[in-house]
């Protein structure tokens, strides 16, 4: 598939710059905050004045900062994200041991969004104008003014204190010993709030975008060639019009991931989901600079591989994209 | 003598917004396998007329007057009693769907055929309208055939209803003057071939007199002459269609 | 057939502000004295004592007296973080645009990658660097908001740059920068405005998100940190949680309902014109 590679090329060319902006911010950032790394260290191991000296020097904190910059990118590029005071770890592994959970969180988030958004945007679409669709319209609207950590604390009142139906935190029994499929299980009945305070705020976004574009189809020629050649209503808008409202859609999703990532974090604080939000929350109360702007680099890349699955996908949705060479 | 296919009698069709009817008081008919040319200026009412017999005509629009199909006994089934070639035949396909799938798609609506014998019928169609490589040329989109190739891939999903009536709605305005005499003799073969109706309009009084056997001039919504093609073109009556003939023959000649 | 229902939302949105933006205004005359003293008994349920309408909170804290200067903070923090990122968008749109070349291809990798870094990551760990203060939440809410009107402004000034009175202010030797910011922003800034309500709506949320984590101003009431703080008594006392909440709610859905029909206003006009 020469045009999907060709696809994956440039997108992964545009990501190198875009990348290391974001790596010149985390470093500014991370001279902003007070105290440095070797600071950090001490806290959390100890040592004695030779020692700081020594510490100082290996990691060039007493260097000119751009020469700094220079060993924060080195470094980064051996994927070394620094030291976590409040873990006593590597960053990198504080982070990519919750970064699982948020995947969880943030795909069904996203799962459940996108296709229920996509199935009301149609209910909407399909009649633009009548009461369905008014209803529909102004519905999510209002979905769309709650904010994500608040629907999350009625969905616990309710569910979890009221009706005692689903846990109010944490991402599985604790110790319980499941395995296999019983685990799976518990793990979607831990996940279902968060899951659902996430994604039904979005759902909103995908109704109105899904609306819009059946309603931008509707205008093209061929919706009407369609009727003229005598193709059923039915098929005319699942085939035709809600096919072809999907593909704005699709490139939504990626451009929307880092939006549900930043949602994720107040979610999982909610819930006590121990993921990558948490760990954020947990690093800013904790003052673990480092751990934070790990979070924020391994976030920045897993958006640049979303958005380039989202690009292999349209591009299998649109024949015409990338495409004008191979015709 | 057997029953006309077509009546349209004291048609008059307005627009929501509009202040005039865009079709005032106008009666019309078709014999089953005639050729009619609908002669006139954007905006006198032909694409009106053409939407009209279709059954297209968008929601919200005032009708009144008769549209009869006395040769079927029943009311006109869009696809498979009619088939209506657009204007911009790029715009009549969907951009993101394999053209033979798009006719397959017709043929399977409007004859209750299985998808693997209506994708054999859509390769006949392809053929029909003289598409060389039927088989590659199915698996293509719209955008990667020329203008030409996607009015003929048109003219095939028109076809695929096998209707008693093709109707062609400036179906070779848009093309360069050699395909649009290409698609003009395929529209002529086809319809002799299959034994259809054909309502031809265009704004192009020569190339209609090529086609068919009667014209019709419409200005402003009125039908205003009506007769045998050389009668119309040689002796015209109204001054309009003088100066519809007159504007063609003072074209420099290709 | 539309038109009504949608003048109707509009209607609602315009009075739900505008009754928001009054309370703001006039909250000490509502409400006197400090919204965070303690004024009555803990944890006193709604509609028990007129003097305590909504009741208090798990320190004794009128309810309502939150609510009424929270929206001070909302309202505030919103306004004043969609100026600073229709500005700066604004001003790093048009340099884009009209610049072009290395620059615009240096901004534009720029904004995408403040768009790659989820903004609320972004704003969550700017405060938590530079301390939780007004000033600082409202840039760290505009630092990942002005991508969108950048986006929009470059984009409308790649379509001014080549109009007539463009080419007669170079004729008359006018600075390049002048050029940009007095003759085509002014151009450019209708669609650039379009999105302010979203971004209000956007900065609001942002900022109750920041306060329920506990990165809000501590020296203020704010909507989020009352939402935080029921938390502790979700099970026994949730109102504290809910209340808050539904004025948050009501504060964002006024601010979209107002700005769509300002928009649909404007572009009424522009097709009557």
């Amino acid at each position: 598939m020469p045009r999907a590679l060709r696809l994956i090329r440039r997108r992964l060319l545009t990501s190198i710059p875009v990348l290391l902006i974001v790596l010149i911010g985390t470093f500014l950032l991370l001279e902003l905050a007070p105290g440095d790394a070797v600071d950090a260290y001490l806290v959390s191991s100890g040592g004695d004045a030779a020692m700081i000296e020594a510490l100082r020097t290996r990691w060039s904190l007493d260097a000119s900062p751009l020469a700094r910059l220079g060993a924060y990118l080195w470094a980064v590029l051996r994927l070394d994200l620094g030291w976590s005071v409040s873990f006593s770890r590597p960053v990198l592994d504080v982070v990519l041991e919750r970064l699982p959970n948020t995947l969880l969180l943030m795909g069904s988030a996203t799962f459940l969004s996108f296709s229920l958004g996509s199935l009301l945007g149609v209910a909407a679409g399909s009649r633009p104008g009548s009461w369905r669709d008014r209803l529909l319209s102004i519905g999510s609207l209002a979905l769309y003014a709650v904010p994500g950590f608040w629907l999350g604390l009625v969905l616990a009142v309710i569910f979890a204190v009221r009706l005692r139906w689903f846990p109010l935190s944490g991402i599985e029994t604790i110790a319980s010993g499941k395995q296999g499929l019983a685990r799976v299980a518990d793990i979607a009945w831990h996940l279902a709030l968060p899951v659902l305070s996430l994604g039904i705020i979005y759902c909103a976004l995908y109704l109105r975008m899904m609306r819009a574009g059946m309603a931008e189809v509707w205008r093209q020629d061929f919706t009407l060639a369609a009727r003229a050649r005598g193709i059923s209503r039915h098929r005319i808008v699942w085939r035709h019009v809600a096919r072809n409202a999907l593909l704005p859609l699709v490139t939504m999703l990626g451009l929307q991931s880092a939006a549900i990532l930043g949602g994720s974090v107040v979610i999982e604080s909610v819930f006590s989901v121990p993921g990558l939000g948490r760990l954020a929350q947990e690093a800013v109360s904790s003052r673990d600079t480092p751990l934070l702007l790990g979070i924020i680099l391994v976030s920045a890349v897993l958006v640049i591989l979303i958005n380039l699955a989202v690009d292999c996908a349209y591009a299998g949705l649109d024949p015409r994209v990338g495409g004008s060479e191979a015709a | 003598m057997s029953p006309p296919l077509l009546i349209v009698e004291n048609l008059t069709v307005s627009y929501p917004s509009a202040q005039t009817p865009a079709l005032s008081d106008l009666t019309l008919n078709l014999q089953r396998g005639e050729r009619l040319g609908l002669i006139g200026e954007s905006g006198s009412g032909k694409s009106t007329l053409a939407r009209a017999v279709a059954g297209l005509l968008p929601r919200g629009t005032s009708v009144a007057g008769r549209i009869e199909w006395p040769a079927l006994n029943r009311p006109a089934e869009p696809g498979r009693d009619i088939g209506f070639v657009f204007q911009d035949a790029g715009a009549s396909l969907d951009p993101v769907m394999r053209v033979g799938a798009q006719i397959a798609e017709v043929v399977r609506a409007d004859r209750n055929l299985s998808w693997h014998e209506a994708n054999k019928s859509a390769l006949d169609l392809l053929a029909a309208v003289s598409l060389p490589d039927p088989a590659t040329l199915a698996r293509s989109y719209p955008h990667q055939l020329s203008g030409g190739q996607r009015q003929r891939v048109a003219i095939a999903a028109a076809l695929a209803g096998e209707p008693a009536l093709l109707l062609a709605d400036e179906a070779t305005s848009a093309l360069d003057t050699i395909v649009q005499a290409e698609i003009a003799a395929l529209l002529d073969r086809l319809v002799r071939e299959r034994n259809m109706a054909l309502i031809f309009i265009t704004h192009d009084i020569a190339l209609a007199s090529n086609l068919v056997s009667r014209i019709a001039v419409l200005q402003d919504g009125r039908l205003v002459e009506e007769g045998v093609t050389h009668d119309v073109i040689t002796r015209p009556s109204r001054p309009y269609t003088r100066e519809l003939l007159a504007a063609h023959w003072e074209l420099p000649a290709p | 057939m539309k038109r009504p229902v949608r003048s109707l939302s509009g209607m609602v949105g315009i009075a739900i502000l505008a009754a928001l933006v009054l309370v703001a205004v006039f909250a000490p005359l509502i409400s006197p004295g400090d919204p965070l003293a303690i004024t009555a008994r803990p944890l006193l349920p709604p509609l028990a004592d007129w003097a305590h309408p909504l009741g208090t909170d798990r320190l004794g804290r009128d309810l309502v007296a939150g609510l009424v200067h929270g929206a001070r903070t909302s309202l505030a923090v919103g306004l004043a973080a969609a100026v600073a990122s229709l500005m700066i968008g604004s001003i790093i749109g048009t340099l884009a645009g009209f610049l072009g070349g290395w620059t615009d291809e240096a901004l534009m990798r720029v904004t995408d990658a403040f768009q790659t870094v989820p903004g609320f990551l972004l704003a969550l760990a700017f405060v938590s660097v530079a301390g939780p203060s007004l000033p600082v939440i409202v840039l760290a809410i505009a630092l990942s908001a002005w991508t969108g009107p950048a986006r929009v402004a470059r984009a409308e000034v790649l379509s001014l740059r080549e109009r007539d009175f463009v080419a007669s202010a170079r004729v008359i030797g006018m600075h390049p920068l002048e050029i940009a910011f007095r003759e085509i922003l002014p151009n450019a800034l209708p669609p650039v405005l379009a999105l302010s309500s979203v971004i209000v709506a956007a900065a609001i949320l942002t900022e109750a998100a920041l306060s329920f984590l506990g990165l809000g101003d501590p020296n203020r009431v704010t909507w989020g940190g009352m939402i935080a703080e029921g938390r502790a008594v979700l099970r026994s006392a949730p109102y504290l949680s809910i209340i808050p909440g539904i004025a948050l709610v009501l504060a964002v859905l006024g601010v979209y309902l107002a700005g769509e029909a300002t928009v649909e206003r404007a572009a009424r006009r522009v097709g009557h014109a």
